[in-house]
């Protein structure tokens, strides 16, 4: 008769309810003869008057235990009155009983959700701090996130099967995510080069260069000359080279660079230390 | 697309099952929520207005002047959370009027239902908007009473709900359009009614604990 959801939230709801009455009683003026507020009509009819006449002690405790009761008593009903979610009870619900209206099957987890509240946590930190940078960030999180959630959502409805969908995922994805990481993996590098490059200057800079391109060119010429070492063996190459170079970029870009400075400031001092030196 | 990627996929399971009662559970839960962030909001507020009113009676016995919990230049004028009171209690029957109309599939009715109850959500707002600027409340009062950032606080947060609700309302009419039989979407439009209850409940207490025993 009562599924376990009414009992676990209608006994809370009793337990609020009893706990506020308790708390009512027990808040109120203790001192003098009406100790414990039975005898006290005030203290009783407060209660069952919820505050409107008479004393309830501490308003605080009483409310909140009040409503605590109230929500659990609103879920507690829902519960029972839907038989804990059952598939019989939206039957009832319709005129026609042998025909249930159809939902989709539940899908696996899926990381989108709260890959959008990182994007929003980042876009928010940006606009309050007024960082440019930072709330880009965010919008391109969120952009992403808007493209590959509604991916994910179309191959979830398409069938029952939680494979078949991945592998539908995966070959409609494919098409655009391949060339935009690759675009996006390609800039980073680039990037991360020009970090380096600005950090050696000078005879180091065109050294790290032909080392780069050194690397470049043994990893085309293994993927040429070797093909049998495999496409997974071949990418794990790639990507640790790829790491590598942007680790290292942005462990240069947060270094000072190894010869003076390039700011105007700087500039400004160097000149005014060759024009004391001149002098 | 999901029926031409089935019938590409040939041998795969049917991508949808019979519908479970979790949007009413859900609802019910995200009401409950609700209700006990009132219940917060409505205990600081009688436990400030009891500390601030017993303060003040200890000064006044002592013979210093003392300050009431809403201050002497605010306009608390009843008229317009009556109103307002009235038009909640009249919008459950518009909402239950669209949960029966659904059910029967009737979507033109459903549809009038959903647009008359989003029109009282939108004067209730509307009056709100209104009392605020009658009240005259100065939320930086120095007098020393919370009263103002309480009473800002609970109006705003329900004026919150109220958008939350019409949002719901706006979801059901959504789906009563693109669906082809709107029974087959009670269960939406009977969530937003819970939804919505539950915020005329809530007023209904804002109406006693603020405006009527202040």
């Amino acid at each position: 008769m009562f599924t376990p959801g009414f009992k676990l939230f209608g006994g809370l709801a009793a337990i609020g309810l009893l706990g506020a009455f308790v708390y009512g009683l027990s808040s109120g003026d203790a001192s003098g003869p009406d100790y414990f507020g039975f005898v006290d009509r005030n203290a009783v009819i407060g209660l069952i008057s919820l505050g409107w006449k008479g004393n309830v002690g501490s308003g605080l405790g009483f409310i909140v235990l009040l409503f605590m009761s109230l929500s659990a008593a609103l879920i507690g009903g829902t519960v029972v009155a839907f038989r804990d979610a059952d598939v019989e009870s939206v039957a009832e619900l319709g005129s026609t009983p042998s025909v249930m209206p159809l939902a989709q099957r539940p899908t696996s987890p899926s990381w989108w959700p709260a890959a959008s509240a990182v994007g929003i946590g980042v876009l928010l930190i940006g606009l309050v701090m007024d960082t440019n940078a930072f709330w880009i960030i965010g919008l391109a999180i969120l952009a992403v996130v808007a493209v590959e959630w509604a991916l994910t959502a179309w191959a979830d409805r398409s069938t029952g099967d939680a494979a078949t969908n991945r592998a539908l995922r995966d070959r409609v994805g494919a098409s655009f995510e391949i060339p935009f990481l690759g675009v996006a993996l390609g800039g980073a590098v680039a990037l991360a080069i020009s970090r380096i490059f600005i950090w050696a200057t000078g005879s180091a800079a065109v050294i790290i260069a032909g080392v780069i391109s050194l690397v470049v060119l043994a990893i085309a010429l293994l993927a040429a000359f070797r093909p049998q070492i495999g496409r997974r063996t071949l990418g794990g190459i790639v990507g640790i080279t790829a790491a590598v170079i942007i680790g290292l970029g942005i462990l240069t870009a947060s270094i000072e660079p190894r010869h003076g400075h390039h700011s105007e400031d700087d500039h400004g001092e160097s000149h005014e230390e060759a024009k004391v030196e001149g002098e | 697309m999901t029926d031409l990627s089935n019938a590409v996929v040939t041998g795969a399971a049917a991508p949808f099952e019979p519908r479970k009662r979790t949007l009413q559970i859900g609802t019910a839960i995200f009401t409950a929520m609700w209700v006990m962030y009132f219940g917060g909001l409505f205990g600081t507020y009688v436990s400030t207005r009891n500390s601030y009113n017993s303060l003040q009676a200890q000064l006044e016995a002592a013979g210093e002047r003392a300050t009431s919990w809403i201050p002497d230049s605010a306009q608390v004028e009843l008229t317009a959370p009556t109103i307002m009171t009235w038009t909640l209690l009249m919008s459950v029957i518009t909402m239950q009027w669209a949960v029966y109309s659904f059910k029967r599939s009737d979507r033109k009715h459903g549809l009038i239902a959903l647009a008359t109850q989003a029109m009282f959500g939108a004067a209730v707002i509307n009056q709100v908007a209104f009392q605020w600027n009658q009240l005259g409340l100065v939320i930086d009062d120095t007098s020393g009473s919370s009263a103002a950032t309480l009473i800002y606080t609970i109006t705003a947060s329900h004026v919150a709900m109220i958008i939350v609700a019409m949002c719901l309302l706006a979801f059901a009419a959504f789906r009563a359009l693109a669906s082809s039989d709107t029974k087959d979407h009670v269960d939406v439009v009977a969530s937003a009614a819970t939804f919505w209850y539950g915020m005329v409940g809530l007023y209904f207490v804002i109406w006693i604990l603020i405006f009527i025993t202040k």
